[in-house]
């Protein structure tokens, strides 16, 4: 169907042509309120054409597929009205598949698994504390990526997905608490008891209150608190925000940015991470590259039209996705976006690092960071769930206070250390994997 | 489709408790540009179904492009809810509707070529962009959808309906080694594509705008009485009460039950708040939900009491309420949940000059970057905001976040001003990965006392 559709727009007059194709195929089960609420199957098949006409672009993408050719007009329609294309559309490579990008253990597991799962999940909540209200939902996809191009690209590849997340609800007086933990990759999780015991543990936690003071003071923030943060960075080496001109790291390659034990990968070849793939959303070849190393800008994040414009090469990262929610979605022009992403881990163990704050917050959920002006690194976010450290020790959670900072100057002269462990998180669509990082002097306000 | 959607409800319906389908196929033109760059020009069409079955409280889900396949798609549906349904079924019953709902736009955005709308999107970009040397750059952005949404269902309600959403954003950006500050005009509609031209004179406001913030200070963080201006108020009562009043976040939980408890005081005797899904034009009307249920005004809080909550069918009958017309679903990708429609702090008697007269120090915030919501904590940023001083407007400060305890925050609005208004951008509401969906909001200007704002 793809090279029929390139073959239709070279007919209406475009020079040049790219057809992408997304299809997948899911199942997933959700436990609610201790109750196995519902199982969902999901069938997607959509194709999206890009055509250069008299240079300039068109972008046309749908999901009824009977007339592949009407497709195939519209995209050069559009690009009647489109502007001048800057991008060269690549030609057939030789790509390396990551490792375990197809997991049959994943491919093999029944509904009936993954209904078991969440009951076990339900169970070990309510022997903990049957006052817990806990959810569930757990998924396995397939998923077949297809792109051709007018330069003679044709490629595919598929790979498997599983998800896994356990939330548990827990309500004193009028708080609300949810405490979660979640994986998703290409390979089966082959531990969600580790991750349905950390989430009893986190709520655990929870139960007692504390309360803080307004002030600055040390905050250690979680893996799953760094992941967030990290959108200061991943908007500013992002192209479009380097070619255009917003981002504070335009001139600074090459320079020291951050705190010399700051180390950032952005690896889109990572084993059974979510965001793996041969090549990215364009057909370019994904790769690891450090974005940061030592605490120097190595990398910016590029696709082939924002590469074109910084006259460099597409450093792979041109996807299709839901702007809003990063989830992948063949509706959606290529942009630059990072793939998997790894901040190395540091040398100090994380009960160390707890163990040495005589007086700070343990930073987990946060809500509305970066409503304000995050390319500059400020922050600004309602501490939802965070836990009050005091001797070393974490005694009560914390809830509804604002912590406030810019990620620049912290992590350039804030930065007390980063922990030797390191947890996978879900980034947007992709692997995240982050230590706990403590930082001094963080402005928190109640 | 309309038969087909009968005939595969008819051979499935005695196999479970309820069942229903949703097709629908929907056009898009999307154009985005930032800086002097057209990024986005595109054109999207859409053909997807989607199956409910309930049988003993579990439900089975199945959503496809495969239509030919619509049968296999639903008895998969329907023998995952008899194989994991093992209580009861609630659903509050509800008259079986059949209707057919045209769209009757105004000015119809589908008669204007992708390239006119193109022309006026690049004419707003080259004023914000030549507005002054102080601006850096932009971002003008343009949607518009038209959907033809058929749905049918074992009560025998069987609906089409043709529905447009219309919206966008204009954005100056300027920034200098410090900080980047955004200021914007929005417009959203679900009937006019007028409300996408004649933005030149707001244009001009925008940039004086963005370039006043770029001069102004930090706010001090602290805590302070804030005047909120409509479009915050309707950012305000959707982040910080509509989700709440969702009724699934009450239905299955009994704590949480317990103190949305209808009759409790959650504000002083002023506050009044509605959910609406009657407001034509406005992005969140709707005339039926996604199970086929009317919509209609539905009062959350009246005279500082909690009246109601915003229903599906089964969180409705799980309760023992009466249903409002709030399930919804983004598209044939998703089942329906609990969602808003036009959310509204009503009017109430004061005059903006008496909200600020007797502020002696505070903070006057207008409009909103967004915000977010969890539960019973709520947080959001201003669109800009000015210090009241001695009962007066007063100088420009920025980067505000206001955030709160959601119970607290209600009882602290102390005053209500009588000029209620009704807002659309081109934005939505997130809930569970189903973003954005169209809603719209407003209110009057609102005074609360104690907000907590982070700063530097």
């Amino acid at each position: 169907m793809l090279n029929k559709i390139i073959e239709t727009t070279r007919a209406r007059g475009a020079e040049a042509g790219e057809a992408f194709m997304l299809e997948s195929e899911s199942n997933s089960v959700d436990f609610e309120n201790n109750n196995l609420k519902s199982t969902n199957k999901i069938q997607l098949k959509g194709v999206a054409v890009r055509a250069i006409r008299n240079g300039c672009l068109g972008f046309a993408s749908s999901s009824d597929l009977k007339d592949p050719e009407r497709l195939a007009n519209t995209a050069v329609e559009v690009a009647r009205s489109g502007e001048h294309a800057e991008l060269n559309l690549p030609t057939m490579m030789e790509f390396d598949c990551p490792k375990d990008m197809v997991d049959e253990k994943v491919e093999n597991t029944s509904v009936r698994e993954l209904v078991d799962t969440g009951h076990k999940f339900i169970d070990k909540v309510q022997k903990y504390d049957p006052e817990i209200l806990a959810s569930t939902t757990l998924q396995t996809a397939k998923a077949r990526f297809s792109i051709a191009n007018s330069e003679g690209l044709d490629a595919s590849y598929e790979k498997t997905i599983f998800f896994a997340v356990f939330m548990g609800q827990i309500i004193i007086d009028t708080t609300v608490i949810y405490c979660y933990r979640q994986y998703a990759g290409t390979r089966k999780a082959d531990d969600l008891e580790f991750l349905m015991d950390r989430a009893l543990e986190d709520l655990g936690r929870a139960k007692q209150s504390a309360t803080v003071e307004s002030g600055k003071t040390t905050v250690i923030f979680t893996p799953r608190a760094m992941q967030a943060l990290f959108e200061f960075l991943r908007s500013g080496v992002n192209g479009k925000n380097i070619e255009k001109g917003i981002s504070p790291l335009r001139d600074k390659k090459c320079e020291e940015i951050l705190d010399d034990r700051i180390t950032v990968f952005e690896n889109g070849a990572l084993p059974g991470g979510l965001g793996s793939a041969p090549f990215d959303d364009e057909g370019v070849a994904l790769k690891k590259k450090p974005i940061v190393e030592g605490g120097v800008l190595r990398n910016f994040i590029t696709d082939l039209t924002t590469s074109a414009k910084l006259h460099d090469v597409s450093s792979g990262n041109g996807f299709r996705f839901n702007s809003f929610t990063g989830v992948q979605d063949y509706q959606s022009t290529p942009l630059p976006k990072a793939s998997n992403w790894i901040l190395e881990s540091g040398d100090v163990p994380c009960a160390d690092l707890i163990g040495s704050v005589k007086k700070g917050v343990l930073v987990d959920q946060m809500m509305g960071l970066f409503t304000s002006n995050f390319l500059a690194g400020d922050f600004s976010g309602n501490l939802s769930l965070g836990y009050r450290i005091k001797d070393g020790q974490i005694c009560g959670r914390i809830k509804n206070a604002m912590v406030a900072g810019n990620m620049y100057n912290l992590l350039k002269d804030n930065l007390i250390d980063l922990s030797s462990e390191t947890e996978n998180v879900l980034g947007e669509g992709t692997t995240a994997i982050y230590p706990y990082v403590a930082l001094k002097d963080v402005m928190v306000t109640v | 489709m309309r038969d087909l959607i009968r005939s595969t409800i008819s051979k499935l319906k005695d196999k479970a408790d309820y069942l229903e389908v949703r097709i629908e196929q929907t056009e898009k033109s999307t154009i985005s540009l930032r800086g002097n760059d057209l990024d986005t020009l595109s054109s999207g069409a859409e053909l997807g179904g989607c199956v409910r079955a309930l049988y003993k409280g579990g439900w089975g889900f199945a959503t496809f492009n495969d239509l030919a396949e619509i049968e296999k798609y639903a008895a998969a549906a329907v023998d995952q809810a008899r194989t994991i349904g093992n209580t009861k079924s609630a659903l509050a019953d509800v008259t079986p509707v059949e209707d057919e709902v045209k769209a009757e736009p105004k000015k119809d955005p589908r008669n204007i070529s992708l390239d006119d709308k193109l022309k006026l999107m690049k004419s707003y970009n080259n004023l914000i962009l030549k507005f002054s040397p102080s601006i850096t750059s932009s971002a003008v952005r343009y949607f518009d959808r038209s959907h033809r949404i058929w749905f049918g269902n074992s009560d025998g309600t069987n609906i089409v309906q043709e529905k447009l959403d219309i919206g966008g954003s204009c954005t100056a950006i300027v920034a200098n080694d410090n900080t980047t500050q955004m200021q914007w005009a929005l417009f959203g509609s679900s009937d006019d594509y007028s409300v996408a031209e004649g933005l030149e004179d707001k244009l001009c406001k925008v940039c004086s705008d963005a370039i006043g913030q770029l001069k102004a200070p930090k706010v001090k963080s602290g805590r302070y009485t804030v005047v909120a201006d409509p479009m915050l108020t309707g950012v305000f009562v959707h982040e910080a009460f509509g989700h709440l009043s969702e009724g699934d976040n009450v239905y299955e939980n009994e704590k949480l039950h317990k103190i949305m408890a209808l009759g409790s005081k959650f504000g002083r005797d002023i506050l009044n708040i509605y959910d609406t899904g009657l407001t034509e034009g406005a992005r969140g009307f709707l005339k039926y939900d996604d199970e086929g249920v009317p919509t209609e005004k539905t009062y959350l809080v009246r005279d500082g009491e909690l009246v109601g909550r915003l229903h599906s069918r089964e969180t409705a009958g799980k309760l023992g309420e009466k249903v409002t017309g709030n399930a919804r679903a983004i598209s044939y990708r998703y089942p329906p949940l609990c969602r808003m429609r036009d959310t509204r702090v009503e009017g109430g008697t004061s005059k903006l000059d008496d909200l600020l007269s007797d502020v002696d120090e505070g903070l006057y915030v207008v409009a909103s970057k967004g915000g977010q919501t969890a539960i019973e904590l709520f947080t959001f940023s201003a669109g800009r905001a000015y210090m009241i001083r001695k009962g007066k407007i007063a100088e420009m400060v920025r980067d505000v976040t206001l955030s709160g305890n959601l119970f607290t925050t209600l009882k602290n609005i102390d005053a209500i001003a009588d000029d209620a208004e009704q807002h659309d951008g081109p934005g939505g509401c997130g809930k569970g990965g189903q973003f954005p969906l169209p809603v719209s909001d407003g209110g009057p200007h609102i005074r609360i006392l104690d907000c907590v704002i982070g700063g530097e």
